[in-house]
């Protein structure tokens, strides 16, 4: 079965060295763990303050492989941001629009991600919306605001026209969400977050249909292994499987795998 | 083999606990899994309801001696902790005691408990937290250095510090000069590289799996260990080799690995 994971991390993160800036090593990674494909964002454009120069890195990373797809961070409170992404969207080959209102501070409720999401529509690009990226108790320096599920429903429910990937989100966040997530179409979750509770696939598709759930497990950050296995090891159906791991991938991010 | 020598079950929700910690040995293959009764929501619990989420354990592990373990959950701060724990290790034959977060544990209150556990030569599995400023914590959780304290005290003593102490990069060089200190990779911090971090500083001997299940899933526990970049030796050890040697009443601290 091929597995995509949609949420994985180039660059150097500020506070640790764990590997983040080696292509070769998360594709050993990637391999050791039988993942096919990713979707990569950069670390740097979360804290560089113009978020191009990471951009620019990562595609030469990116560049000529056929195993990874580009993931395109906007700081929209970053200057020329929007004629950035419109120059890079083609010429990278870009697949998604990402954004991390706990790190950047605007609200989810302002001007300024109304015109990302906008952009994102424009391009028909899915915009993916990175929740706890870091964990807290462990934040080093620099604090994250949190993401506040009424806001985060409000949100959902504003921009029913663009394809929505929520990212990091707990088990409990995700359910604190249901009512926001099922009166919608075109939103997704991947499970990064899901760390805090035994079985959490196996429950959240008691609620969610298998087509709202992917594979992303944001490696080299944390351990994509772990993630994994909460599909793999936990006797879930083939076809369950095969979409959280690759189908729901490939249709919203528009993938063209051949794995 | 695999153990898993961290797990609970909450009391007050004890039939859904049973089941999914049954489910993940059945799922996960796991050999032998070692489980304290606690509930998150009271961390002092009184004489009366320590006995009793005690004896769920201890019945819990008579349904199924072939794979359950317990520990003797322990609250410093009853009068009859000593006499809870002695009762546990020597009537009910815990594999250890448990103690969470009733007092930081560089506590003296903690004494008596230590030293009935090194009468017996049990290991103490304690709760450890480095939660970064303005992140959720309880009142009293004990960081590396409330363990190290403890350790220097009492060097005798086998404890296990849980959750890689909250935070490797803040607790393992703090209880590295202390070798009666083992580690457990426990909990839902999942950040690739930490377990390679643990075993480069403190060697593959002080390392131990467990994963807090069913709270945390064991899915994303052996997820830790199955990727990490170590020896298959180093991963035998850690997955069950080091639980071994230190639940072998026999084996004491400076004794041979």
């Amino acid at each position: 079965m091929s597995i995509i994971d949609t949420n994985v991390f180039y660059g150097r993160w500020p506070f640790r060295n764990a590997g983040f800036d080696d292509m070769d090593r998360i594709r050993a990674v990637c391999d050791k763990n039988g993942v096919d494909g990713m979707l990569v964002a950069s670390v740097q454009s979360i804290f560089y303050e113009d978020p191009f120069e990471a951009e620019l890195e990562l595609h030469r990373q990116l560049a000529g492989r056929r195993d990874a797809w580009q993931v395109y961070t906007v700081n929209p409170l970053a200057a020329g941001w929007r004629a950035d992404l419109d120059a890079a969207v083609d010429a990278f080959g870009i697949k998604a629009v990402k954004i991390y209102p706990g790190y950047h501070p605007y609200s989810l409720q302002g001007p300024e991600i109304a015109k990302v999401c906008e952009a994102a529509g424009e391009h028909s690009l899915p915009l993916i919306v990175a929740g706890c990226v870091e964990d807290v108790r462990v934040t080093h320096m620099l604090r994250q605001a949190p993401l506040p599920a009424d806001r985060l429903g409000v949100f959902l429910g504003t921009w029913r026209d663009v394809d929505i990937v929520l990212s990091n989100l707990s088990f409990g966040e995700i359910m604190a969400l249901k009512p926001n997530l099922l009166s919608r179409d075109r939103v997704y979750v991947d499970m990064a977050g899901l760390k805090f509770i035994s079985f959490a696939v196996e429950k959240l598709l008691k609620v969610y249909p298998v087509e709202m759930l992917m594979f992303g497990s944001q490696c080299p950050l944390y351990v994509q292994r772990g993630i994994l296995n909460e599909v793999i090891m936990e006797g879930l159906p083939g076809a369950v499987q095969q979409a959280i791991l690759y189908d729901n991938a490939c249709r919203v991010f528009n993938l063209k795998h051949d794995c | 083999m695999l153990i898993d020598m961290h797990g609970h079950i909450f009391p007050s929700n004890l039939q859904n606990d049973k089941r999914e910690v049954l489910e993940t040995i059945e799922r996960y293959g796991i050999d032998q899994v070692y489980l304290s009764a606690i509930e998150l929501t009271n961390q002092t619990p009184n004489e009366r309801e320590l006995d009793e989420w005690n004896a769920c354990q201890y019945a819990f592990e008579a349904e199924h001696p072939d794979c359950i373990r317990s520990y003797c959950r322990v609250c410093v701060l009853n009068r009859n902790a000593r006499d809870v724990a002695r009762r546990g290790i020597w009537d009910h034959n815990a594999a250890g005691l448990k103690l969470l977060s009733e007092v930081t544990f560089d506590s003296h209150l903690a004494d008596p408990v230590i030293e009935e556990a090194i009468a017996a030569n049990v290991p103490v599995l304690i709760h450890a937290s480095h939660k970064a400023p303005g992140s959720p914590m309880y009142p009293n959780e004990s960081h590396s250095g409330h363990i190290a304290a403890l350790a220097a005290r009492y060097p005798e003593a086998k404890i296990i510090m849980a959750h890689t102490g909250g935070n490797a990069y803040r607790a393992v060089k703090t209880v590295r000069p202390y070798p009666n200190v083992a580690i457990d990779i426990s909990g839902s911090l999942l950040r690739a590289g930490t377990l390679e971090y643990t075993v480069d500083l403190l060697g593959v001997d002080r390392v131990v799996f467990g994963s807090d299940f069913p709270y945390v899933p064991h899915a994303i526990c052996i997820g830790k260990v199955q990727e990490a970049n170590i020896t298959d030796a180093t991963r035998e050890k850690i997955l069950a080799g080091n639980a071994l040697r230190l639940f072998d009443r026999g084996w004491k601290v400076g004794d041979p690995t």
